[in-house]
């Protein structure tokens, strides 16, 4: 029950954490820096949420729906598959279906998450609706994991993107579109910014080398949702293989 | 098929994708799998990396600005320099 304090609890210890003095301070503090973390990422977020909306608008789902769809699946990937399969006059399970394909990572970033920090029912269900790529990957990277930090970056991104749907929404076609400068790249360099310094020991090197190989390999295969996911499982797997086998040499 | 249905099917699916994860109890994983949990977090971000990177529209200047970004990243640790640096890379190769 000790760890149940130090991991999700306030207040944080009094003494620092020597491998890593950043997690500190009270809840909301954590949580502001979880949310500025995220800020940059909103420069991707927004002209992605316009561009949902605009598409949503052209194949006529209603304003309401359009920003209701934002509020309550808060996937960029679903939402925008949800509108093309809705245009062409996919069957519900389809449509469902595909959503979920394209975001079966969700499955691996939820299982990252509970083992490392142990959680309430509310808490499960609260982080569980703020969860996505970009608020574990401005996170993770911060070792312990701290449970107010990671719902601070999804907060953030959750109003960043619901912003650019409601501004979509509004103005879109009279919008330029920003993504021709390149915005979207924001996202990858956020997620290598917090990668890069990681790459410290050889099992680490090989986890992502087998990762960062078997995504293209397994995207011409299935949906990118599952070759994320199957290629994280197979780079985790590689890197545990390698560090045992390391070991056991010394 | 109203919109309704449609948004409530995908945000429920969605949702349950999420929380999956999320109920696996923390000793619920055998101890062969914990080792491969320490890797998740790098693997995941490197798949999520190249997928995304894959999915960009000019990936001729994608990937070189991602490289560059990324031993920036690497040598300085810092996120608004890794940003920074692969978006200038980015925009002068396309300048090209």
């Amino acid at each position: 029950m000790a760890e149940r304090g130090q991991t999700v609890a306030p207040p944080p210890p009094a003494t620092a954490d020597a491998a890593d003095a950043e997690p500190r301070g009270g809840p909301l503090r954590l949580f502001g820096r979880g949310f500025l973390a995220m800020l940059p990422l909103w420069v991707g977020a927004i002209p992605t949420g316009i561009a949902y909306a605009v598409a949503a608008r052209g194949v006529g789902i209603g304003p309401g729906e359009t920003q209701v769809m934002s509020l309550v699946v808060f996937s960029g990937a679903a939402q925008l598959s949800a509108v093309s399969l809705l245009a062409a006059g996919a069957p519900l399970p389809v449509l469902a279906g595909s959503a979920m394909a394209l975001n079966a990572q969700f499955l691996l970033l939820g299982l990252a998450v509970s083992q490392q920090l142990r959680l309430r029912w509310v808490e499960r269900i609260v982080t569980a609706w703020f969860l996505t790529d970009a608020a574990y990957g401005v996170t993770a990277g911060r070792r312990p994991l701290r449970l107010p930090v990671l719902l601070g970056a999804g907060v953030s991104m959750y109003l960043g993107w619901n912003l650019g749907t409601a501004l979509g929404v509004v103005a879109g076609q009279a919008l330029p579109d920003p993504r021709r400068l390149g915005v979207d790249l924001v996202i990858p360099l956020t997620f290598l910014a917090v990668l890069a310094p990681v790459l410290r020991t050889r099992a680490a090197l090989r986890a992502a080398l087998v990762a960062a190989v078997a995504t293209p390999l397994l995207s011409g295969l299935v949906p990118p949702g599952v070759a994320v996911l199957g290629a994280g499982a197979l780079g985790s797997a590689a890197g545990a293989w390698w560090s045992r086998r390391a070991g056991e040499r010394r | 098929m109203s919109v309704a249905w449609t948004v409530a099917a995908v945000a429920a699916g969605v949702f349950a994708l999420r929380l999956a994860g999320l109920l696996v109890p923390r000793r619920a994983v055998p101890p062969a799998a914990e080792q491969a949990l320490r890797f998740l977090p790098i693997a995941l971000l490197t798949a999520l990396v190249v997928a995304n990177l894959r999915a960009q529209p000019d990936g001729l200047a994608a990937w070189p600005a991602a490289v560059g970004g990324g031993l920036v990243a690497w040598r300085t640790r810092r996120m608004w320099a890794c940003i920074v640096s692969g978006l200038a890379i980015y925009w002068l190769l396309r300048l090209v």
